[in-house]
C-alpha cells in the first residue's frame, strides 16, 4: 500500500516547522478544560463567542475557520461548514476523544500537590465571621 | 519553572523535563517516572494523615516566635513518621516477592537443566528419574489425542 493521494507531490510547500506545529498542538484547549466544557450546563460556544485557544470566552474574528460558527466542543476545533463538522464527528479521533472525556477527571494541579505529599490548600476561616466578631 | 495558562491556572514544574512533557500534553498518570503514576498504581504511600500538615496557606499566619519553633520541631517528627510508614508500605508491597522469586528460579532450573548438565550425564547420574521425565513428555500428547477422539 502506497501513500494516500493527498500526500503526494507536496514537497515542502504545506509543511510547518516542528516548533510551529508543536505550539499549535499545545495552545489548543487542554484536556482538563475540555473535560469541564463537556459537562457545563450552558454551552461554552455560541455563534459570536467561543472558547478559542485556551482563553475562556473570546469574540470570534475573521481568522477563525467558518467565522467560528461550527465548533466541536470535545475536540475544541473549528470547522469551515456544517458538513465538515458532521463528517468530523464520524471520525475515529473524535470518537476516541469522547471516550477519554467520559472517564475520570484528568490530572490537575490539586492532584499534583497531593502527589507531592501536600494536603488541600488552607484558605483560613471565612472572612465574614471575623468581621462580625470585630463588631463591624 | 512556572507556567500561567490564560485561564489563570498556575502550573509549577520542578525541572525542564517535566515542562517538556507537559508541553507534549502527556498524561502524568501514564508516565512511569512521575509521582502521579506511582500513586495511581499503588507504588507509593497514599491517603496518609502525615500529608495533612504541609499545605498551601492562602491566608498566612501572623509571625510568632513560639509557633515557628514548634513547627520546626514538628516538621522533623512528621517526616520521621512519614518515612516509617512509607517503609512499612514498601515492606508490605514486597512481602511475597522473595517467595515468588525463588519459586520462579526453581522452575527455570528444572525446565532448563540441560543447559547446565548434559543429558548423558543426567542419565548416568539418575537413570530412573531421567526416564521418568521423558515418559511424562511423551505421555502428554497421547492423552490429548485420546481426548480429541
Ligand atoms: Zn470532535
Amino acid at each position: 500500500m502506497g501513500k494516500a493521494p493527498h500526500n503526494r507531490n507536496k514537497g515542502t510547500k504545506g509543511k510547518k516547522g516542528f516548533k510551529v506545529a508543536k505550539r499549535a498542538h499545545f495552545e489548543a484547549r487542554h484536556i482538563d478544560q475540555v473535560w469541564e466544557d463537556v459537562r457545563k450546563e450552558e454551552p461554552v460556544h455560541d455563534g459570536t463567542h467561543g472558547p478559542q485557544g485556551t482563553t475562556a470566552r473570546v469574540a470570534h474574528d475573521e481568522d477563525v475557520a467558518g467565522l467560528g460558527q461550527f465548533y466541536c466542543i470535545p475536540c475544541s476545533k473549528y470547522f469551515q461548514n456544517a458538513f465538515s463538522l458532521e463528517s468530523h464527528e464520524r471520525t475515529k479521533p473524535h470518537k476516541k476523544r469522547l471516550k477519554v472525556l467520559k472517564g475520570e477527571r484528568p490530572h490537575s494541579r490539586e492532584d499534583a500537590e497531593a502527589c507531592g505529599g501536600m494536603g488541600k490548600p488552607d484558605n483560613g476561616p471565612p472572612l465574614t465571621e471575623e468581621i462580625q466578631e470585630m463588631g463591624f | 519553572m512556572t507556567f500561567v495558562r490564560n485561564d489563570s491556572k498556575v502550573f509549577h514544574f520542578c525541572r525542564s523535563k517535566c515542562h517538556r512533557n507537559f508541553k507534549m500534553k502527556r498524561n502524568p498518570r501514564k508516565v512511569a517516572w512521575t509521582k502521579a503514576y506511582r500513586r495511581a498504581h499503588g507504588k507509593d504511600l497514599t491517603e496518609d494523615s502525615t500529608f495533612e500538615f504541609e499545605r498551601r496557606r492562602n491566608r498566612p499566619e501572623k509571625y510568632n516566635r513560639v509557633t515557628v519553633q514548634k513547627s520546626v520541631q514538628a516538621m522533623k517528627k512528621v517526616l520521621d513518621i512519614r518515612k516509617a510508614r512509607a517503609d512499612r508500605h514498601w515492606d508490605n508491597r514486597m512481602a511475597g516477592k522473595k517467595k515468588s522469586d525463588t519459586a520462579e528460579a526453581r522452575k527455570v532450573l528444572e525446565n532448563e537443566i540441560h543447559l547446565v548438565k548434559a543429558p548423558p550425564a543426567q542419565l548416568a547420574e539418575d537413570p530412573e528419574g531421567y526416564m521418568e521425565k521423558l515418559k511424562v513428555k511423551v505421555a502428554a500428547p497421547q492423552s490429548m489425542e485420546s481426548m480429541e477422539e
